[in-house]
């Protein structure tokens, strides 16, 4: 059976620095692998090379077989894999619903001229969208935020925003981009069963994140990036109890303490 | 909904019947002027809602302006294939230019635009055999005869600017206008909901570009000249503190900001030298006090009788500005 994703060798070298290092993983149907490590470990860039943000120098990105290496964000997004940022990315000033309406401009949009002429098959997607906007609000509980603007709401709200509008395109598979940092630890597991949620509707679930906690209580695999390569990988409680990686994270003198 | 209706009855007599309550034909002048500009003006906001400021957009409608004309009078074709010429050459300019343009940022892209608007300038001046140099081309032909009125063509100018400003106002509101909001708020976000920003933003600038080129037109064939220093960066700039003055991020704005730019000279003629110190001065303090634009004003007092009150997000996005 071929994954959803197959990342392969995928290498990225900002002038001098070798930001990530022939890094290679798999996401199978529905799963939710975790992204974690030291600061400056190549995680987001990992994201951005697979999101079409940036392009890789090296190595190929496989959604269901099929090669989308180095395709731009927005058609990645017709292919099913949507992605969040690290910092909070809403449309501030609108509203929730209209923040959804946007993400959901793959099911909205039909085209310049029907949109313009107001056909029938422009207002039947329309309709739909609204539909899908409403069915999304209901199963992450903004409803009773749909008409509040983004920015009037708290920010674990903002997150959970950011990542429904990236749901609204209605994706196969979803990038979280640190979607609890810098939250409090009731947002953290806020956040925590949104992203449950989220693989119960069949969505597949890349996310990267710092806090351990968090990523090993929903991650059903975990893998570990230092300086740009891969560290360790394998399941959340056999990762976090590896030498190398306590290392990689708390030094050398920790990881021998931790030993004994 | 009532209301509405009454309001557009009443809009539509008014801006019908207004020239025949008067017969002075400077009133007149500046009617058509007011809806030609209103076309460019809106044309540009096309533009700004995408998060560009052009600096270059007479240019455009000089190509609208000097195409008409020379195809009218070299070639001796009739007036509709004039305007048809003038449009599709602005739009051709537009589609070959904006795909490199628009991938600039900002300041990047206002620099750039400017410096486009001097190129096309100086084209026309040093091709003197086609264009007439800086002396421009005199005796330019009405479309008709019949058109020769001030009144007469305020009822075209009125009909092309429906068209016009209407198309504007249909895409802003159809599901292409949320797509062009999205992409000046967040282009980023945008596109990683699937908006093809690239393209977007060019089919928008080649749309506006080409109404811009159909204003130039108009323009032409009324003032019966057409010249380099009619299409010069200042009337660009007055196309875009037309749209600053009305609200960057409103129509209806930029229509006000409009009928404001083009009266407000005419009632200023007794004062020529310092007109354009009183421009800046109006230009700072509206960007100082109400960025908004005069269309906040309007909101604002809206908003303090009882019973209205102004859309958070609008005013949000209006405080922002760009």
């Amino acid at each position: 059976m071929t994954a959803l994703l197959a990342v392969d060798r995928l290498s990225k070298r900002f002038g001098g620095v070798q930001a990530v290092a022939e890094l290679s993983f798999d996401v199978a149907e529905r799963e939710i692998l975790g992204i974690i490590g030291p600061n400056g470990a190549g995680k987001t860039t990992a994201i951005n090379l697979v999101s079409g943000v940036t392009r890789p120098s090296g190595g190929t990105v496989r959604l269901s077989g099929k090669d989308v290496t180095g395709l731009a964000p927005h058609v990645l997004v017709e292919s099913g894999l949507v992605r969040t940022f690290q910092a909070t990315t809403v449309y501030a000033a609108r509203t929730v619903r209209e923040n959804l309406l946007r993400g959901a401009y793959r099911q909205i949009y039909a085209g310049l001229l029907p949109a313009l002429l107001g056909t029938p098959a422009a207002r039947a997607a329309r309709a739909r969208a609204d539909r899908h906007v409403e069915d999304i609000m209901g199963w992450l509980d903004l409803g009773r935020v749909a008409d509040r603007t983004a920015m009037s709401l708290p920010y674990g709200f903002q997150k959970v925003l950011g990542m429904a509008i990236g749901l609204a395109a209605s994706p196969r598979l979803i990038l979280l981009d640190e979607p609890a940092a810098g939250l409090s630890a009731q947002e953290t597991d806020h956040v925590r069963d949104t992203v449950r949620l989220v693989r119960s509707r069949g969505i597949a679930v890349v996310v990267i994140d710092h806090n351990m906690r968090f990523i090993s209580d929903l991650c059903d695999r975990v893998l570990v990036m230092a300086q740009g390569r891969e560290l360790a990988r394998g399941l959340p409680h056999e990762v976090l109890r590896n030498e190398a990686v306590i290392e990689a994270y708390l030094g050398r003198h920790y990881a021998k303490q931790a030993r004994h | 909904m009532r209301g509405r209706a009454l309001i557009a009855v009443v809009c539509t007599a008014a801006l019908l019947g207004w020239p025949w309550l008067t017969e002075d034909k400077f009133l007149h002048h500046v009617g058509v002027l007011i809806c030609i500009t209103a076309i460019a003006a809106a044309s540009l906001h096309l533009i700004i809602r995408t998060g560009h400021v052009s600096l270059g957009h007479a240019a455009f409608m000089a190509l609208g302006a000097y195409g008409s004309v020379l195809v009218m009078t070299r070639l001796g074709l009739p007036w509709p294939a004039g305007l048809a010429a003038g449009t599709a050459a602005a739009a051709a300019l537009a589609a070959a230019v904006g795909p490199i343009v628009l991938r600039l940022a900002g300041k990047y892209f206002v620099l750039v635009t400017f410096l486009f608007g001097e190129v096309v300038r100086m084209a026309i001046v040093e091709n003197a055999w086609l264009t007439g140099g800086s002396n421009g081309i005199f005796d330019v032909p009405p479309p008709y005869p019949a058109l020769l009125s001030n009144r007469a063509y305020y009822y075209l100018a009125l009909g092309f600017a429906v068209f016009g400003v209407g198309l504007c106002a249909r895409l802003l509101a159809c599901e292409y206008g949320r797509a062009i909001n999205s992409i000046r708020e967040s282009e980023r976000l945008a596109e990683c909901s699937g908006v093809p920003v690239n393209r977007v933003k060019v089919t928008v600038f080649i749309i506006a570009c080409a109404l811009a080129g159909m204003a130039g037109a108009l323009q032409a064939h009324f003032i019966r000249y057409v010249g380099p220093e009619s299409f010069s960066v200042v009337q660009s700039l007055n196309l875009v503190v037309m749209n600053v003055i009305g609200g960057m991020t409103s129509l209806p704005g930029a229509l006000l900001g409009t009928v404001f730019m083009v009266t407000l000279p005419e009632l200023l003629r007794g004062y020529v030298n310092v007109q354009q110190i009183l421009f800046g001065a109006i230009l700072f303090a509206t960007m100082a006090f109400i960025p908004g634009g005069l269309i906040e004003v309007l909101r604002r007092i809206r908003g303090s009788l009882p019973g209205a009150r102004p859309k958070e997000a609008d005013v949000a996005d209006a405080v922002r500005g760009l």
